[in-house]
């Protein structure tokens, strides 16, 4: 009998390729899955529509009564303060001009003349901004090119030009310090000295269109004194203004020049400004308005000057300075929308994770690729650059559409700035909305999968994000401003305007569209948070159990 | 057991057995609580010449907790219908329960109870804070500040005006939850509806739209039920504000109950 052996069963084998697990694959498996939601297509393309939608509602209406018409124009475009006490004289080409400021003091100190107008703040003495200094003017009218070399008593020796820039010298307090300020064509050099022979550079600065004869001579200002008082719930501007008197010395002037100064003031107080908003934020503020100050004072706040033996005695009042208490915050207005994309990115970033819990498909992804932090990775790259791809073209679409209309409303310089995408800052804020955009989905997302529930991370997500802003002008200011530095809500410093100057004294503010980080740090902010909570995530995915 | 007895207690019971609602309640009377006495502990008589020149409207300011506690009841309302469509029990629910409007009703009555003693609680002890803190910050009975009581209209009315403001965000969460049958979708439309219009309204100049915003836009019309003070400087009155709310409120709900009638689950 013979037994055969029967043919051993060959198992089966594919004869397909192994499929490969490169990280490629995986970010196209990701992006598969997302577009293949046919509801989070249709929630992006709502984002877009809506966001573009809320841009033009808030720029539906025209500046109300907030355009000021007496607003005066610096040679950026922008508004600009421009009032001083001048002793002047022409000077023709290049030169120099040199003088010590002996010394600065409140120039309302001493006669008793009267009495605080701001509240609370009885006990003042200069404003930490007076001015005393060296200036090259194009003339005594308002509002034209300047370089100027100038003391304060708060911020020490500041090389300004053109309203609206400043380059900081040293910390001297004005007591005997040297200033020296040479024309050389259309660039001007700053020196200081502690004694008249030993001399620093401030700076060198360019003030193009200044014509060849300028004024040149000693300039005293003493800005508006500004408080603000921040509390839940209240809010308090007050301005009022101040005068100072400084004393200069050792005043030389090299060029084509004669020797008869004439001493003028620049400009006239007209009214103190307060932003004319008396309702325009969230919780029930009010805002103290100071009394006009009656006539006389306005005419004393002309100041005076005199000279005597080489000594010049000036006191003046005013400002030489960007003018930001009139106007609004148009570039913002002109991406509201984000506000409502932003909403949406938290929803569809937490959703591409959490529904995948919710139907159990994270079982099938981790087992399809079993090293869990990179399909975290995967799907923060997915989400990010989707939604920068959607954010991007609906955020700048909506700008210049709600630039142009404004512009057609009434919103025009010098109140206003003119914001474009062709232009610096309007650009920076619309490619900067967009990227904090993406990165709040990429955060949703993060929030998403430590979490595993949609309701908390999305809720979660808009609150931290919105809730600052909504109520930040309740706390009190330092409060806000480290909200500001630390939280993700610093990411919105990408809508910074160009109103907000430090070489003024006024609080930087969310409300006066000023934050505390510059937008590249705002924006690293957000991003470490990202960064952070997606490691969280990553070390919870890898941990637990699915 | 009437019909809509049975109906209230099956919805009752999925709501309470669900931790989130608890949870949330909770996080509702926590937010309002914090927020209030931060609020509180910032205002002082500083700018209060005289008790009767005050402006300080203590009573609204100890209760601005309902900007963040708002959102966790209208997570709670959304996600008592918004759950049941994730996980498919809507689909037995509706075997049980075929008349599907009385759901819905039944679903807003026990999600009003809840939201209403949650945020009865938050307004009680915020107002009882402030009572004990403001006395520190100079609003004394001596000074001609005495404490605020409910025994007074317009605080009776703010407190009451809040709890109410509360509910009826909540119904509005649970009708764009039957809208829209997605908690994602339900709770990003409630947020959008409440907290775009205080965003909006920073940064229009114009006065008469930002008129229009407070009068009209559901969180800004509703909250003015809180005021207390300065009563003919706010858009819109307090009660019709209240019921600018309302009629959100109500509009959500009714197209809610059309989208649950029409539509398949």
């Amino acid at each position: 009998m013979r037994t055969e052996t029967p043919p051993t069963p060959t198992p089966y084998r594919s004869s397909l390729p192994p499929g490969r697990d490169g990280f490629l694959q995986l970010l196209r498996a990701e992006l598969t899955k997302f577009r293949s939601v046919r509801r989070w297509l249709i929630g992006l393309a709502a984002a877009a529509l809506v966001s573009v939608t809320l841009t033009m509602l808030a720029s539906n209406s025209g500046p109300g009564n907030n355009q000021a018409p007496d607003a005066l124009a610096g040679p950026g475009g922008g508004a600009v303060q421009d009032r001083f006490r001048f002793v002047h004289q022409p000077l023709t080409g290049d030169g120099e001009i040199v003088a010590r400021v002996v010394s600065m003091a409140d120039g309302s100190g001493g006669s008793g003349e009267r009495e605080s107008t701001v509240p609370g703040d009885e006990d003042h003495g200069i404003v930490a901004w007076a001015k005393a200094g060296v200036l090259i003017k194009d003339g005594t009218k308002q509002g034209s090119r300047y370089a100027a070399l100038m003391v304060t008593p708060g911020h020490g020796v500041r090389l300004q030009h053109n309203y609206t820039e400043d380059l900081a010298g040293s910390d001297a307090a004005p007591k005997n310090r040297w200033l020296k300020l040479v024309r050389k064509g259309t660039g001007f050099t700053g020196y200081e000295s502690a004694d008249g022979s030993d001399w620093t550079k401030v700076g060198t600065v360019t003030v193009a269109g200044l014509p060849r004869t300028a004024e040149v001579g000693l300039f005293v200002a003493s800005s508006d004194r500004y408080t603000v008082e921040r509390s839940f719930g209240t809010l308090s501007e007050g301005v009022g203004p101040s005068k100072a008197t400084g004393v200069f010395d050792h005043v030389t002037l090299n060029g084509a020049a004669s020797d008869a100064w004439t001493g003028e003031p620049i400009g006239e107080l007209s009214l103190p400004k307060v932003p004319d908003r008396p309702d325009d934020r969230p919780l029930d503020e009010q805002e103290n308005r100071e009394e006009l100050p009656p006539r006389q004072e306005i005419e004393d706040l002309k100041g005076s000057d005199r000279e005597s033996g080489g000594v010049f005695t000036v006191t003046g009042s005013g400002d030489i300075a960007p003018d930001a208490f009139v106007g609004g915050d148009n570039l913002t207005q002109g991406l509201a929308g984000s506000w409502v994309a932003l909403m949406v990115f938290a929803a569809l970033g937490t959703l591409f994770i959490t529904s995948e819990y919710r139907r159990g498909m994270i079982r099938t992804t981790l087992t399809a690729t079993p090293r869990r932090g990179r399909v975290l990775v995967a799907k923060a790259l997915v989400i990010g650059a989707v939604s920068f791809a959607v954010a991007l073209p609906a955020t700048a679409l909506g700008f210049a559409w709600a630039q142009q209309r404004m512009q057609d409303h009434g919103y025009v310089p010098p109140v206003y700035l003119e914001y474009s995408l062709a232009h610096g800052t309007g650009l920076r804020a619309v490619i900067g909305t967009s990227a904090m955009l993406a990165l709040v989905a990429v955060l949703a997302l993060a929030a998403g999968a430590v979490l595993r529930h949609s309701a908390g991370a999305i809720t979660g997500v808009i609150l931290l994000m919105l809730a600052p802003l909504i109520l930040g002008g309740a706390l009190p200011l330092g409060a806000t401003q480290w909200l500001f530095r630390l939280t993700p809500v610093a990411a919105f410093s990408v809508q910074r305007s160009g109103m907000y100057y430090p070489q003024m004294e006024r609080p930087c503010m969310p409300e006066n569209a000023c934050y505390p980080l510059a937008p590249a740090g705002g924006l690293g902010v957000l991003l470490l948070w990202a960064a952070a909570l997606l490691a969280l995530a990553v070390w919870r995915l890898r941990k637990s159990d699915v | 057991m009437t019909a809509a007895g049975r109906a209230l207690r099956a919805e009752w019971t999925k709501l309470r057995t669900v931790p989130s609602t608890w949870w949330l309640a909770g996080t509702a009377i926590a937010l309002m609580v914090i927020v209030g006495a931060g609020t509180v502990s910032g205002v002082s008589t500083d700018h209060c010449p005289t008790p009767a020149g005050c402006h300080e409207d203590t009573v609204k300011l100890s209760l601005t907790g309902i900007w963040l506690g708002q959102a966790a009841a209208a997570v709670l309302g959304a996600l008592a219908l918004s759950s049941e469509y994730g996980t498919g029990t809507i689909r037995a629910t509706l075997t049980a329960m075929p008349r599907r409007p009385g759901v819905l009703a039944a679903k807003a009555v026990v999600v009003a109870a809840v939201v209403a003693l949650a945020g009865a609680a938050g307004v009680a002890i915020s107002l009882l804070t402030a009572r004990l803190m403001l006395p520190g910050n100079g609003f004394t009975r001596a000074a001609g500040y005495p404490p605020a009581s409910l025994a007074d209209g317009p605080t009776l009315r703010a407190a009451v005006g809040t709890v109410l403001v509360l509910v009826l965000v909540a119904l509005i969460g649970l009708g764009l939850a039957a809208i829209l049958r997605d908690t994602a979708a339900a709770l990003t439309a409630a947020l959008a509806l409440l907290y775009l219009a205080p965003l909006l309204r920073t940064v229009i100049p114009d006065d008469r739209w930002v008129h229009r915003l407070d009068r009209y836009a559901p969180m800004p019309a509703g909250l003015s039920v809180q005021a207390t003070k300065n009563l003919a400087q706010l858009a819109i009155g307090p009660w019709p504000g209240l019921g600018v709310l309302a009629a959100y409120a109500g509009a959500a709900l009714v197209a809610g109950a059309v989208v649950l009638r029409v539509r398949d689950v």
